[in-house]
């Protein structure tokens, strides 16, 4: 009896991650088609934000290093078309310097702990 | 919890966050493609403490872990903030699962990890103010689905293996 019950959950357990990996597929795609993937664009800007504030518009393809934020910073890099997080000033994993370089519209490096983003648009 | 035992169940509680601080520890050395893909082991030992102790269990070690893998590893006071709303999320939706579906510890730990990184993209979103963030749900989605599917498949295991010989049982 327990058995049974064991083995009818794990059909559903099966049945649910399949359903769920085919959504989160279709997600990715979405994803990809919401700028995930979008083409390089030359004469894009790299925007960055402090919250939800622009404090930098710089354009994408000059090379440039500059520091941003207030109190807590960021160091950026734009270097032949692609941008990176250098250096931050956040403590702990770093996830924006480890994320490395983006180059396409619609592409966004956030260090969440300064609140700091770095996107690129059009 | 029965008095008489508590020594044990303290001695085994505290075993399993030492090991969970571990799995949070050891993550820190795995790159990611993207900010929040990550496998979540230590999830593995509160589904474990769930299925097999009790569900106070459960949130206790968890909770403390949380608190300090963010001090010890993380980004202290404001990754506490995205910890806790994950956790949050995703320990709710377990528990809600575990009791009200037909769904079994895959089942439980898949829906729970996609949880906590929908946690994790509202706290992101209302910390940076901005609601477009929210997008990033989508990878995290699939990366969701095969860390919970696999951190499920590894807690079965412990649940299966370890969860009727433990020590404040007897």
């Amino acid at each position: 009896m327990a058995k049974e019950i064991k083995q009818k959950r794990l059909i559903f357990d099966i049945v649910l991650v399949f359903i769920l990996l085919v959504v989160a597929t279709a997600a990715l795609f979405v994803w990809k088609s919401l700028g995930g993937g979008a083409a390089q664009k030359t004469d894009a800007v790299v925007v960055v934000r402090e919250g939800n504030e622009i404090i930098a518009e710089l354009p994408l393809n000059v090379n440039i290093e500059k520091t941003v934020g207030s109190g807590a910073t960021n160091r950026i890099k734009i270097e032949d078309g692609t941008v990176r997080m250098i250096s931050s000033t956040c403590p702990g994993y770093q996830d924006c310097v480890e994320l490395g370089k983006i180059s396409l519209v619609g592409e966004k490096i956030v260090c969440l702990p300064n609140r700091i983003s770095v996107s690129i648009e059009e | 919890m029965r008095v008489k035992n508590s020594a044990k169940k303290l001695a085994l509680l505290s075993v399993t966050l030492a090991l969970s601080m571990i799995f949070s520890y050891v993550e820190t050395f795995i790159p990611t493609i993207l900010p929040g893909v990550k496998l979540g082991l230590a999830n593995a030992l509160t589904i474990f403490l769930i299925y097999s102790v009790d569900i106070w269990s459960g949130v206790g070690v968890s909770l403390v872990r949380i608190f300090l893998s963010t001090l010890l590893f993380g980004s202290f006071p404001i990754g506490l903030v995205y910890s806790f709303f994950g956790w949050a999320l995703s320990f709710l939706t377990m528990l809600l699962v575990k009791r009200l579906t037909p769904f079994g510890i895959v089942g439980v730990s898949t829906l729970g990890a996609i949880m906590h990184n929908l946690g994790q993209t509202l706290a992101a979103c209302l910390i940076m103010q901005s609601a477009e963030l929210i997008i990033y749900f989508l990878p995290l989605l699939l990366s969701g689905t095969i860390a919970g599917a696999f951190v499920g498949a590894l807690s079965a295991l412990l649940v299966k293996k370890l969860g009727g010989k433990l020590p404040h049982k007897k």
